[in-house]
Order: C-alpha cells, then structure tokens, then sequence
C-alpha cells in the first residue's frame, strides 16, 4: 500500500543514507588501502604498493620461510614479533572451544526455558540477559578477582570458562527465538506416529533448529575472537589471544604490520558473519531486530 | 544415558522434566557470573590489603570515597572528584548516543522505507562493520585523526590548514569512534519501530494540514519512541563503561569510569576500592536498563 | 561404528594438544618490547628449551596477574621495588645466582633490592633513565633540559606535550621538579605535585606509555616525559631529528632485574637461561638492541659506541648522583593515587 510519498524532503535524505554508508566503510576501506601501504616511517602517507606487510605477518605466523620469501624486501630490518603466531593459535583455540560449549549449554537453556514451565522462568530468562549487558570490564574484573580467590590458574581454560559464560547467554537468545518462531505441531505429529523421544528430538526439532543453532555457534566464534577486556584480565600462561596481542601492539605502534594484521582479522570475522548471515537469510525477517 | 533421556522429553507442558536441560547453564551461570559478581559486591565492602586483595574487616570507605564524604583519617574533605568521573563519562556516553540518534533516524528511515530484498541488504550492510573487531575499529580511527593522519593530510593537501588539527586525544575523538562502533545498536531498534508504524497516520496529519515539523514531532516521533528509547540505552551502557575507546584514543587524560576502574586494580592495588565503583557502575547500567523495559512494557504490547 | 570414530578424533586432539609438554619449556613473563626477540630464539635454539613470552605494561598488572594464579610463569622482570613486594609476599624467590656461572660478570653495584643484601636473588636485568624526549625542530630556541618545559611550557609548545600515564613516575617528576624527593610521602610536597600537574595538565595532549617515539617524530608531539632506552632506540632511528635528555633538576633512575617465580616448575631451564643472560656477549647484544644500561661488566667493551658515549644513556657519576629509585611506599601509595585521580579528573 506505501507508495513512498517522502515527508522529509528525499534529496537531503539520501544524501544523509549516502554520508551514512560511506562513514560506515570508509574506515574499513582506509585501513585495506594503507596495509598495502610501502611506507614504514608514517604510515598514512603513501608511499607505493607493496605486499611486505602481510609476507611478514605470514612469516611471523610460521607459514612461509622467512629468510627466503623476503629476500630483496626493503623493510625486513624492522622488528619481528615472535608473539604473533602463538596469539593467533590462542584466538582460534579460545574462540572455537568457547563457542562450542556455550553453544551446547545455551540451546539446553532456550530448549530447557521453552519447553517447561517452572516458577522463576521468567526471572531466569531476564537474568541471562546480564552476562550480555554488564560493561565487560565489570565482568573481566569479577572474573579475575573470582579466580585469583579461589587460586583457579589463569590460562587458555580460565579464558574458554570466561567467554563461555557470556556467549552461553548469547546462544540461549538467538537459539530461544528461533524456537518461539517454530511451532510444536510437527514434534507432536513425530511422536503421534510413535518416534521416541529421542529420535523426535533428533529427526524434528533439532533439524529446525539448526539454523538458530549455527548462527548462535558462528555468532558465538565472533565474538570470543572479538573480546579484549574479558581476555585481558583472565588470560595467563601463554594465553595471549590475538586482540590482547594487537592492543600492546598498537599501543606501542611499533610497524605497518598492524594494519594487515587488522584487516586479516576484519577478513576472518566477516566470513564467519557472512556464512551465519547467510544461514539466516531471510524468509520472514520482519521478526529480526 | 540417562542424560540423553531427560533431554529429549518431548514437549509437555506445566510439566518439570525437561528442566534438566537446565542444568549446565543454571551451574554456569551461578558459577562463573553470580560468584564473581557477588564477590565484587563483598569486597567493596571490605578493607585493602597492601599488595592487593582485601582484608576482612568491613570498611565502607571505599562508597563514602566515591561520593565524595570526607574522611578524616585518610586526610580527607569534601571532595567529589569521583562523582565528577561518572558524570563526565555519562556525558560522554550522552553524547555518543544522541549523535548515534541524529546519524542513525534517517538512516533507519530510509532503510524501512525500501522493498524487503534491499532492507535485508541494507540492514545486513549496517551490521557487518559491527562484526570487525572493535579494537581494530577505534584502531582506525586513530590512523583518521591523529596529526599526520587521514583528515590531516586531506586538509593540508588541499592547503586548508597550515598546521595539523589536534583531533586525536580528544572528547570528541572518543564521541566519534564510540558513534562509529554502537550505530547498529541504535539504527536496529530504530528500524523496528519505524517499519511497523502506520503510514497513513502521517498522511492523515498532512491531510489535516500539519506541516512537515509537526508531523514530524507530534505523529512520528511518538510512534517511533519504543525505538528512540531503546536506541539510546543500549548506545548508553556500552559507552559508558568504555575501556578500549578512552585508553586510546582519548588518551588517557580525561579519566572515565572503565579506565578508573582499571586503574584502582592494575595500579593503586586497591580491590575494595575497584569493587566498590564496578557496584555503582554496575547498579546505574542496570537501573537503565530497567528504565528501557518498563517505557517498553508501558509502549504497547510486546512481540 | 561412529562412536569409536569420534573418540579416535578426540584421542587426537588431546595427543596434538598435549604433545606441547615432552620438551622442556620456560615461560617469561616480561614487559612488551624488553627483550631482544633474537636472544630468546638463540637460546631456544642452542638449549632446545621451548620459550614462551607473555607481555605486561606495569609492575601492577604483572602483580595482580601473578596473585590471581597465573601458574606456570617461571621468570618476571619487575621493577627493583616490585623486585622487594614480590620477595615479601613469597612470589619470587632465590635463583641462587652465586652458583650459576658467569655471575662474576655482574657488576655488584646493581644488587639494589633492599631484600636482597646477600646478591642472590634476582639478576639485574636493565637499567636507564626516565627523561624528556624532544623534537629538535619544534623545540629550537627552547631550554629541554629543565622538568619547566613540560610542567610551564612555552607558549608555542602547548598541547604539544606528552607524559608517561604512569603514577609514580609523573608524580614523581612535578616533585622533583618542585625540589622535593622523588619518593615523598609528605602530604603537602603531594598536594604541591598535584597543583603543578594540574596547572599543566591543559598544555599536555595526553598520558601514554607506549608509541611515543612515532609522534615526536612526527611532530605530535615535540616534548615527551619518556623512558631512555625506548627514546635511545627512537633517536638511533633518526638522530637528526630528535633527541634525549635527563632533565638538570634530577630524573628517575629505573632498574629492572630478572626473578625467579616461586612456583616455577621449570627451576632447571629457568637456571640454563639465567646462565644464558649473563654471558656478556648476549648481555651486549641485549643491551644494544634495548638501548639500555648494562648491569653485567664484561659486556661493557661490546656495549656499542654511541650508546656507551652518550652522557644520557650512561650517565657520569655527577648526573647519577641526580638519579632516584622508585621505592615501594606500602599503604602510601594511596595518597598518591588521590593525587593522580584529582589531577587526571579535574
């Protein structure tokens, strides 16, 4: 029925949708754009193309040889940063198993909130609202002050544990919608025609879960990559991810390593978006907010 | 394999069973959120140790610290130096989420406004810079704003500026990569407001005679509150209790909240202290919050 | 039988995860950028001793980590008062340097720590100075050899200032610059500092630790309150255009040593890498790529030249005697955080 009639005069509006977009990827774009910048003094005045950059980071990670493949390079004499690889393993390790278990132990939440009834759901469901909405610096503080308490080591697990808590939460909503969106006639149909329970659960609710499930799993990954503060102040022994990496580093803002670094870790998390977007493509995505 | 029974009770309702399904996360939850948190609790109520930690001794100094009370033994007059911290960081965080409000309305307007394919698009192209890593993310606007930065080299490249602007280190530097980092927080709600409100209610105040202004203020914004409101919470909280933002690129001069909080524990060694602000932090979060879902529930109905 | 395929793959990745722990390893706990990456690859090559190294900003962080239970550290490198906190509290404990070989090489002048009078303890690591970097050119015409250019800057130089985001040391420095002992515990010497940051505190562009060097350089900045051996190596970069140097009034003198954790459970390769650090050519290698002071006398004659002649790197004995040491203030330290939070905040 809109025919679109605009109220507010459409030139300027789209002008602003333009500004909008632009302000949105514009520093995205710049940060591709330097990282291929050959300029090892100031990095924001370009200097010509090169690829340095991301060979040493590659080197630095272990995946090409070193001394072969930079050979003739003008900007290998600058520092070389041996933590880079061991972070990036870190990350993967941390973000993989954390989104695993929470992503596990968040979908028994929203199944175990949908499907019973008990006094106190409703408080429980608001409550594992908080490990989302507490400023992450609270939670990375409580954590640390908690595990210093109880003399827990800090390592990879106390970091694994520490995500898990709040990508649990995460999960248990995105996976929780998606079953509110689902209806139960198709379960009761199953065992109507005498599948078990199991096999009910197995053949009919969780193939339509799947959707939720992934997404809230790739959701999850993101985010545990993404997190710095929680990290900060729970990682030990050889636990450094990859963020907690990049914040010394750009607080030294010691080489243009930096920028390809970001921009393989803008990379890495937008495919993961991308592939759980793309899960979620839209059938009745008014639903979405 | 008991486990796997419980868990694939089929649905019944007002029925108990499947609350095993519970467990693990109710055991995680109290573990390693209402533990940790509650022990911050405690101990801002407690005494500092030296080198760290806490001696067990109830001390409430670190609040009356907080609110400005003076103390005597610790040499101590009026003095609202932290309140003026959170005020300061509120005001920031304001800031950032009425900026947020004034990018984002029109944004959101027009993305509604499109046929579904381009809305999920466009919704999708809202988001996904969310998804970069928000220290690369305030990273990039340190390379835009500092003195031989993007904008600096721009503006002297077309000769508009002899010396650098000092940009970078500044309130309004943290403003900004804050804006640029919570837009889809408040462009998401925005939208779901705005597409569900009903056109013709704007046309009918048109066709009334109103003017654009008036529509604007008496038809449109009211319908599209639910949205405003929880836009700007949830733009609030998160600037608020900023760690990564004012360490940066606000260069540590303007003391906020997250970085004092940070502070109190990795340089005074002053736990009760740090707990005792994480407290008030925590509590003013939640009471937004909590102020979001009662204008929600008192809106309309819920979805 | 997809069961016993599953367990086969999880056989796996507990055999990948936990083949890490046959060789034998050694974990460093050190500050970022304070070791020569090449030293520790050297080592690891020729002991076959598998390194890690984790990094931290202050003595506080590396602190609170190490009592929250960072298990599995074997060596940190605090400051020489968090060198005497840590012995305290039972987290460091001997290395029993005597009985490792090249411990001749130190020179017993740098056994600063007042728990440590037997020199056995923890090895000093490196030395310097904290002082003012400056940009040659935005600061020509301008005395940079007083604290008065950062704490009552010249017109020109305003909002072109930086200072360490760092309690003790800028604290420290407005009470020098005021006259008072660098250590004060005297509540109006301290409200006497605070007055002086917060005069100058509108004149000063930020509070940082880290990548000062870049933005003097360019020209962020034109004078920064910096450590010597991270300015040293910035000034090596580009001589003609900055510089380094300890202000008249007196400066910080900072010592780092090189401690054994108490927990460590690698006591065996955290000895072999004790032993290691005290050769001198590694010592002079590590130093050279530091541009820091030397503790360990053989390796004097391979300290590089530039470095060794330079009054501000390694000071004549007159300048020395201007040179304070942080000390641990205990329950003091609160009087100082006041100071810093009405300075920072207001």
């Amino acid at each position: 029925m809109s025919r679109r009639r605009a109220s507010l005069p459409s030139v300027a509006l789209g002008a602003h949708v333009w500004g909008f977009f632009l302000f949105l990827y514009l520093p995205i774009v710049m940060l591709v754009v330097y990282s291929f910048n050959d300029n090892a003094v100031s990095m924001m005045t370009w200097n010509g193309f090169t690829f340095d950059w991301y060979l040493r980071v590659l080197a630095n990670l272990g995946l090409i040889d070193r001394a072969r493949d930079l050979a003739g390079s003008d900007n290998l004499q600058l520092y070389s940063d041996p933590n880079l690889g061991p972070a990036a393993v870190n990350s993967l390790i941390i973000a993989l198993s954390s989104a695993g278990l929470a992503t596990v132990v968040g979908t028994m939440t929203a199944l175990g909130l949908a499907r019973c009834r008990f006094p106190g759901r409703v408080a429980y469901r608001v409550a594992l609202f908080l490990p989302i909405v507490i400023p992450d610096i609270v939670l990375g503080i409580a954590l640390l002050v908690f595990l210093a308490t109880l003399g827990f080591p800090l390592g990879r697990v106390s970091v694994i544990l520490s995500h898990t808590v709040f990508l649990a939460s995460y999960v248990a909503v995105v996976v929780g919608a998606r079953l509110a969106g689902m209806n139960t006639q198709l379960e009761e149909a199953s065992a109507d025609l005498g599948a078990g329970p199991w096999t009910t659960f197995r053949r009919v609710t969780l193939p339509q879960l799947m959707p939720g499930i992934v997404g809230g799993f790739l959701l999850s990954v993101v985010i545990s990559f993404d997190d710095l503060v929680i990290a900060y102040f729970t990682c030990g022994v050889g636990a450094t991810t990859l963020p907690v990496y990049l914040f010394g580093a750009i607080k030294r803002n010691v080489s243009p390593e930096i920028n390809a670094v970001s921009v393989l870790m803008i990379l890495t998390s937008m495919l993961v978006v991308g592939a759980a977007l793309w899960l979620r493509r839209p059938r009745q995505h008014k639903t979405e907010a | 394999m008991d486990l796997v029974r419980v868990l694939a009770r089929p649905h019944r309702p007002f029925l108990r069973p499947g609350m095993g399904k519970l467990f693990p996360g109710f055991v995680l939850f109290v573990l390693l959120f209402l533990a940790p948190v509650g022990i911050v609790v405690v101990y801002s109520l407690l005494t500092r140790g030296t080198y760290g930690g806490v001696v067990w001794r109830v001390d409430l100094d670190s609040y009356a610290r907080i609110f400005g009370l003076p103390n005597e033994d610790m040499l101590r007059e009026w003095d609202f130096v932290y309140l003026g911290i959170f005020a300061k960081s509120a005001g920031i965080a304001a800031a950032t989420a009425f900026a947020t409000l004034l990018a984002g309305f029109p944004a959101a307007w027009y993305i509604a406004r499109q046929p579904d394919r381009r809305k999920f698009l466009l919704l999708t192209l809202v988001t996904l810079p969310f998804f970069a890593n928000a220290l690369v993310r305030v990273y990039a606007w340190m390379l835009i704003l500092r003195a031989d930065g993007l904008v600096n080299n721009i503006l002297s490249g077309l000769g508009l500026i002899d010396a650098p602007l000092q940009m970078i280190y500044t309130p309004g530097a943290v403003v900004i990569s804050m804006v640029y980092q919570y837009l889809p927080f408040m462009v998401l709600p925005l939208f779901a407001s705005i597409e569900k409100m009903d056109l013709r209610l704007i046309e009918a105040s048109r066709d009334l005679g109103a003017g654009g202004a008036v529509t604007f203020r008496r038809v449109v914004l009211p319908l599209a509150m639910p949205g405003v409101v929880a836009g700007l919470v949830l733009v609030f909280v998160p600037s608020f209790g900023n760690f990564i933002a004012p360490t940066l690129i606000g260069g540590s001069k303007d003391l906020q909240v997250g970085p004092l909080l940070a502070q109190a524990f990795l340089s005074a060694r002053d736990w009760p202290f740090g707990s005792a602000v994480a407290t008030v932090l925590s509590s003013l979060v939640l009471l937004c919050l909590f102020a979001m879902a009662r204008s929600e529930t008192r809106g309309k109905e819920t979805a | 039988m997809r069961i016993t395929r599953h367990l086969t793959a999880a056989a796996l990745l507990a055999a990948a995860l936990g083949s890490q722990a046959h060789a034998e390893e050694l974990h460093l706990y050190n500050w970022t950028i304070y070791i020569d990456p090449a030293v520790v690859a050297d080592f690891q090559k020729e002991s076959g001793v598998k390194v890690t190294l984790d990094n931290y900003g202050t003595n506080e962080e590396m602190l609170a980590k190490i009592q929250a239970g960072a298990e599995g550290y074997d060596i940190v490198f605090p400051s020489v008062f968090m060198q005497d906190i840590m012995t305290q509290l039972g987290l460091v404990t001997s290395a029993g340097l005597k009985a490792i070989k090249g411990y001749e090489n130190l020179d017993q002048k740098y056994f600063l720590a007042e728990t440590d009078k037997a020199h056995d303890v923890c090895m000093p690591y490196n030395w310097g100075t904290t002082g003012l970097i400056y940009n040659k050119a935005l600061t020509k015409g301008y005395d940079v050899n007083s604290w008065k250019i950062v704490f009552d800057p010249p017109e020109a130089l305003r909002g072109k200032i930086a200072m360490l985001d760092d309690i003790r040391e800028t604290i420290g420095a407005a009470l020098v610059y005021n006259g008072f002992p660098f250590n004060s515990t005297d509540p109006k010497e301290l409200a006497k500092a605070r007055d002086t940051i917060k005069k100058a505190k509108p004149y000063w562009a930020a509070l940082l630790t880290d990548g000062i060097g870049d933005k003097v350089i360019n020209g962020d900045f034109a004078v920064a309150h910096w450590w010597s051996g991270s300015a040293a190596q910035t000034v090596s970069s580009k001589p003609d255009a900055v510089g380094y140097v300890i202000p008249k009034e007196g400066a910080n003198g900072f010592q780092e040593d090189m401690c054994l954790l108490a927990k460590s459970k690698n006591v065996a390769a955290a000895k072999k890498f004790f032993a290691y650090m005290m050769r001198p050519e590694v010592a002079a290698q590590n130093a050279n790529w530091l541009h820091g002071g030397t503790p360990n006398k053989a390796a004097l004659p391979m300290i590089d030249k530039g470095l060794r002649d330079d009054p501000f790197l390694y000071p004549s004995d007159e300048v020395r005697k201007k040179l304070s040491l942080v000390k641990d203030l205990g329950d003091k330290i609160r009087l100082y955080d006041a100071v810093w939070t009405k300075a920072k905040a207001d």
